[in-house]
């Protein structure tokens, strides 16, 4: 029985975790983790985030130590509500097929 | 867990590689964060290669998955070094020869005669420039695999260097001359 989103689509969770605010590297596997239940690796996630940023869809802030905190920038959002938009119907038809309980 | 941050091309780690280092001093070492980081280098590699938009196939996918070869100059030296015994005791022979002294010859007859007891010795100094050849050779080698019309190729292309081209052509020669040599022995019937 399924209890946790697939993480096949990591780029999606980190700019789902970013939709909140900036946050580094750690922030958002610890993110990700508490509302997807999913852990993304190391690598991963630094996949992920440096994909992103050559998209242009997430830039970085001024290092914090170690540390570099990601936002959001204006077409990562527009990105991720597109992708929010497609999803709507996919989870509208499921909703309307699967009796509630 | 570090050792495997080297996997990652120079310029990725340029660019992430302190924040990555400092997440893997709050993520737990274990077999799958390494299958992780394993996984995340090879996608930056291709991820790299395609962004130069290198194949080596025209019309092909930028898909690949280059090797540079960064260390032409210190495996030509350790071809060179192999081979390295094998040089000096064969020049010092020849150089008998040219010298044409009978004490020399006995001397050095002698010496080798101790070392020969050893028949280990006597196979490295036999295969010593033959595994020269293949190293020197694969020193200049550079490649990639790439996937072109659906199909995963394997592209190669040497690049001539002096260094290892001379230690190249100098094991060469000392493997043509053990060729000649134990040829010359197994066709006239000698052990």
């Amino acid at each position: 029985m399924a209890d946790r989103i697939p993480a096949s689509d990591p780029g999606l969770l980190v700019m789902i975790s970013l939709a909140a605010g900036p946050r580094h590297g750690h922030a958002i596997m610890l993110d990700v983790a508490a509302f997807a239940g999913v852990r993304l690796g190391p690598g991963t996630l630094y996949g992920a985030i440096s994909r992103l940023e050559a998209d242009g869809l997430l830039a970085p802030l001024a290092m914090e130590g170690r540390r570099r905190p990601y936002r959001l920038t204006d077409a990562g959002l527009a990105d991720l509500q597109r992708r929010l938009d497609l999803l709507d119907p996919l989870l509208a038809t499921a909703r309307q097929r699967v009796p509630a309980r | 867990m570090r050792p495997l941050l080297r996997l990652y091309p120079r310029a990725w780690l340029d660019r992430y590689g302190e924040e990555l280092d400092d997440l893997l001093d709050a993520t737990r070492a274990t077999p799958s964060t390494a299958l992780d980081l394993a996984r995340g280098a090879l996608t930056a590699h291709l991820r790299a290669a395609a962004s130069r938009g290198r194949s080596l196939v025209t019309g092909g996918s930028p898909m690949s998955f280059e090797w540079p070869q960064r260390h032409t100059t210190s495996i030509a030296l350790l071809a060179l070094v192999i081979t390295a015994p094998t040089l000096i005791i064969l020049s010092l022979y020849a150089a008998a020869a040219l010298i044409g002294s009978p004490d020399f010859s006995a001397t050095l007859n002698g010496a080798l005669a101790d070392w020969s007891r050893f028949r280990i010795l006597d196979l490295f100094l036999i295969a010593a420039p033959t595994v020269a050849v293949v190293l020197s050779g694969l020193s200049m080698l550079t490649g990639s695999i790439g996937i072109s019309d659906g199909a995963l190729r394997l592209f190669f292309v040497v690049r001539p260097r002096v260094f290892p081209v001379a230690v190249l052509l100098v094991a060469l020669a000392l493997t043509a001359f053990w060729v000649g040599h134990l040829g010359a022995d197994f066709l006239a019937g000698r052990p």
